[in-house]
């Protein structure tokens, strides 16, 4: 925020306050103006306010500081000073309405005629005759008193009681006498028409001069004003008029009020009786130059000194177009409402008060048209102007001679109203081309563009699959077709028998000749790895003259018990089937174990005797599974309720983690994990050679083989991924 | 009604759970006959979903689903080998259709298996670089070549270290997912009975 010293108190203030926020002092800044607009100080040499553009020119008279007087009960104000009425003048020796309206009549209807002038104006008329009739009285006792008594000199106080007496008979007995007659109003307004010769260039004349004479007439009624004490001689402007004023009243003259010409039938009494000082100066003056006569006019300004300007009704103000004045009955409340207007203030009635002090002013001749407060405010911004270095020039000639600072009218006026051309605005490359950018932009239609066909990139992953996929199948195929190929690696690729698969064989020879539960739980889809070890169950079982009971939590299992147990020959084997429930319906078998005499039925379905018995008398159970749930199922379910009987398990190379812990426990005697197991049980502890026997050479190949791959890709993958990130972390998310 | 509808199961659930709770610890009769009734119970939802899965497919296959055809026609030709096993119009028709078909297609589904798994595993580094990858790799190769015989010295080695892995990491590592899940088995039953989970109303 821009911020301005004060040049007083050096107070910040914002560059928008005109004066300064602590002690009032006008902020200025050498070579700035303020913008009459926003009021931001902007540099002379622009003519355009940089902040709202606008033009600067008017701004050059609030570079003159306006600085009030600090009190303005000192300030000498003559001119606006009350005026008093006579001294000698009572309401005891005013004449009667009556009286003055018939005087009125006989001395000035002889010249105009009666049905002209309506009854209410010919009252006012009246009363300003009375008034001055009144005031030669009292002129005559002055005269007559002023050597008894100087005292009596003395300016006496305003005296509205016998102003306020006068209106009021007035207006009563025109109310009573002379009742308001809008025709009258019209008849003798006809009478201020204007020359229609001089309409045009004459407009704005009249209306200076109706407005003389409004001001006039308003000025004449104000209260005090009669009894206004002349000015002491040492003022030359003012003593003239008070004498010019005696000389009419002597006279009684009834000129009308037309120095130029222009404003007819309007009695002098209305218009230059009581004008002021300056007015009447101006009025005086027909013979001069009429550019140079109404450029010097200047009308004193409202926001100064409203008291003295009359209310002007509206209807009044909106005819005054310069051709016709309307004066209408509501002239004469309008002059009851002057009446009544306030004294003047406290500070201009001390002014009147002591009218023998001297204007002090010398240098100002507008007489007692200028206060003394604006003399202060002159001499203020001289001396502002001089701490600032604005050199102000002390005008030499017309109505502001000996003033400094004055501002020139024409400079002021003439000057904004020619005004200056606006400088060319001139657009730079650049916006010429954010205009083009914004208009391609506003004006183009968006354009649906096809995403272009991107090519996949080529998946090193198929290949790599069908790399994999083919050196596997060449392996398999190798072992397999080739199985001579293989010999030699015959004993070398046996792994040597762990002691769960000699635990196994072991519990499997001592249930020899007793019934034996065999539970196949496993599908189809690891036949291949569980059936070798099945078929040498099976098999040992059969050599044995062990009953064989199948059972399987699973449908497909009891049909792959079924399939098997068709190859092996001499097996004595009983189906027991499919047990729902998994470990509901293994605990429920379990019980037919434990207490064989409540298990004449298994799940619905009756059971034979000879099973029943069986059942009963099982001394194995074998867990053929490749899930880890039928596994637990089993161990934890039948094994802890069965103690009689010893539980072995053949599983998947996968599941025998799963067992160890089991294993440790002793609630599994014995485990054969994968193939390899099932071949070395086979070969070396049952000493059986079949096709099985053949095929563990491809298979250790193939498993060799599969280790080199991942060693291979982790390398590889490794080495050439240094400079990918180092963990798919992000990716993954 | 929908407290009602709510409410009723939960009841069922709470007093058949006590009394399986207190027939299994107290008085072994009783939990015979209810543990009967899940195997009853489990038999009639197997068969159901059997009917579910007919009338889903059956529906399927009117919108024009081959695949749905192949099941649908599948099941039926089952169910019809099974009814003529059973009236000995035919002799061992189940058998036969699981022998040479099923048994077939999932030993050979479950042989592409060693692919996916071979490739994902020679991949892993690729995917994730990280040291748990590396681990994983590294006991992978242990774990198959200590289960195979390798000529001379290394096959001691790798099948030395594939035992110790195997009874101290891989025993401890399961004891301890086995003890977890038993504890989750109890606290799952508990807020069974509690009312807390209710499976039967999902």
């Amino acid at each position: 925020m821009i911020t301005v010293a004060c040049p007083n108190c050096s107070f910040e203030n914002s560059a928008l306050s005109r004066r300064c926020t602590s002690c009032g002092t006008a902020l200025l800044i050498e070579g700035y103006v303020r913008c009459d607009n926003c009021r931001v100080l902007t540099p002379k040499a622009l003519e355009f306010c940089e902040l709202c553009g606008s033009y600067l020119a008017a701004a050059a008279p609030f570079d003159k500081p306006l600085i009030l007087p600090s009190s303005r009960q000192d300030a000498n104000v003559a001119d606006t000073s009350p005026l008093t009425l006579p001294a000698n003048l009572s309401t005891e020796n005013l004449p009667d309405a009556q009286e003055i309206t018939e005087q009125y009549s006989q001395s000035e209807r002889q010249d105009q005629p009666e049905s002209s002038i309506p009854a209410w104006l010919l009252d006012v008329d009246a009363a300003l005759k009375m008034r001055s009739i009144s005031e030669k009285k009292a002129d005559e006792t002055d005269s007559s008193s002023a050597t008894k008594s100087p005292e009596s000199k003395k300016v006496e106080p305003p005296r509205t009681d016998v102003y306020d007496e006068l209106l009021r008979r007035l207006d009563t007995s025109h109310a009573v006498t002379q009742p308001a007659d809008p025709k009258e109003s019209e008849d003798w307004l006809e009478v201020l028409e204007v020359d229609d010769d001089n309409s045009e260039q004459g407009n704005i004349e009249d209306l200076a001069f109706q407005a003389l004479a409004a001001a006039s007439l308003a000025a004449s009624h104000l209260p005090g004003k009669e009894g206004r004490a002349d000015p002491p001689e040492d003022q030359p402007l003012v003593q003239p008029r008070a004498e010019e004023r005696t000389e009419r009243r002597q006279k009684g003259s009834t000129q009308p009020l037309d120095p130029k010409g222009k404003l007819l039938g309007v009695p002098q009494q209305l218009a230059a009786t009581e004008l002021p000082a300056w007015l009447s100066d101006q009025l005086q003056r027909p013979d001069e130059d009429e550019e140079e006569y109404f450029d010097d006019i200047e009308l004193p300004e409202p926001s100064r000194a409203t008291y003295l300007e009359p209310t002007v009704p509206d209807a009044e103000q909106d005819e005054t177009d310069g051709e016709v004045i309307v004066l209408d009955a509501s002239f004469d409340k309008w002059l009851k409402q002057l009446s009544d207007e306030p004294a003047a203030p406290d500070w201009m009635t001390e002014g009147e008060s002591s009218p023998d002090v001297p204007f002090e002013s010398d240098s100002v001749q507008m007489g007692a048209e200028t206060p003394q407060w604006l003399h202060d405010i002159h001499e203020a911004e001289g001396d502002t102007a001089l701490l600032l270095g604005i050199e102000e020039t002390v005008e030499d000639s017309g109505r502001f001679a000996g003033i400094k600072g004055a501002i020139q009218i024409e400079p002021a006026i003439a000057a904004s109203l020619i005004g200056t051309r606006m400088v060319d605005y001139s657009i730079s490359k650049e916006q010429q081309q954010k205009i083009a950018i914004l208009e391609s932009i506003v004006h183009t239609k968006p354009v649906k563009q096809k995403p272009k066909a991107v090519e996949p990139p080529r998946d090193s992953s198929v290949r790599m699959r069908v790399l994999l996929a083919g050196a596997l199948f060449l392996v398999f195929l190798f072992a397999t077709v080739v199985p001579s190929s293989a010999e030699w690696l015959k004993d070398s690729t046996l792994q040597p028998a762990t002691k769960q698969t000699e635990q196994f064989y072991d519990q499997l020879m001592l249930a020899a000749g007793e019934p034996v539960l065999v539970a196949f739980e496993y599908t189809p889809a690891m036949a291949g790895e569980l059936n070798p070890i099945a078929n040498v169950v099976l098999g040992q079982l059969a050599d044995n003259d062990s009953p064989v009971i199948t059972v399987s939590q699973s449908a497909a299992g009891s049909e792959v018990a079924a399939i098997i147990a068709e190859d092996i020959e001499g097996l004595d084997l009983e189906q027991l089937g499919y047990i729902p429930g998994e470990a509901v319906g293994l605990r429920s078998l379990a019980e037919c174990f434990s207490d064989p005499d409540n298990c004449e039925t298994l799940f619905g379905e009756e059971i034979p005797a000879e099973l029943q018995e069986n059942l009963s008398a099982v001394s194995l159970i074998v867990i053929l599974a490749s899930d880890s749930d039928s596994l637990i199922d089993w161990i934890e379910q039948v094994g802890a309720q069965v103690k009689d009987s010893t539980l072995i398990a053949g599983i998947t190379q996968l599941l025998g983690p799963v067992t160890v812990p089991y294993s440790a426990s002793g609630q599994l005697k014995g485990t054969v994990s994968g193939f390899p197991d099932a071949i070395y049980l086979q070969q070396d502890l049952l000493g059986i050679e079949n096709e099985a026997s053949e095929r563990v050479s491809g298979i250790t190949i193939a498993i060799w083989l599969a280790a080199g791959f991942l060693i291979a890709g982790a390398v590889y993958y490794a080495v050439t991924g240094l400079n990918l990130p180092r963990s798919g972390k992000a990716k993954d998310r | 009604m929908n407290q009602i509808r709510q409410s009723l199961p939960l009841a069922l659930a709470y007093v058949f759970g006590a009394l399986a709770l207190i027939g299994l610890l107290f008085v072994p009769a009783l939990a015979k006959t209810i543990t009967g009734w899940v195997g009853f119970l489990a038999v009639i939802a197997l068969l159901i979903g059997i009917l579910n899965l007919f009338s889903v497919h059956s529906r399927r296959l009117v919108r024009g689903n081959i695949y749905s055809g192949v099941l649908v026609v599948s099941l039926v030709a089952m169910i019809g080998l099974g009814i003529t096993d059973f009236i000995e119009l035919t002799d061992g028709g189940v058998s036969a259709a699981f022998k040479y078909v099923q048994a077939p297609l999932e030993a050979a589904f479950a042989s592409m298996l060693a692919f996916f798994l071979l490739f994902a595993g020679v991949r892993v580094i690729q995917r994730r670089r990280s040291w748990w990858a590396i681990i994983f790799i590294t006991s992978l190769v242990i774990f198959l070549l200590g289960r195979t015989s390798l000529p001379g010295f290394l096959g001691e080695i790798l099948g030395t270290v594939s035992d110790i892995m195997t009874l101290v990491f891989v025993s401890s590592g399961m004891r301890g997912i086995l003890i977890g899940i038993a504890l989750g088995a109890i606290a799952v039953s508990i807020r069974v009975l509690m009312g807390t989970d209710r499976p039967y109303n999902k």
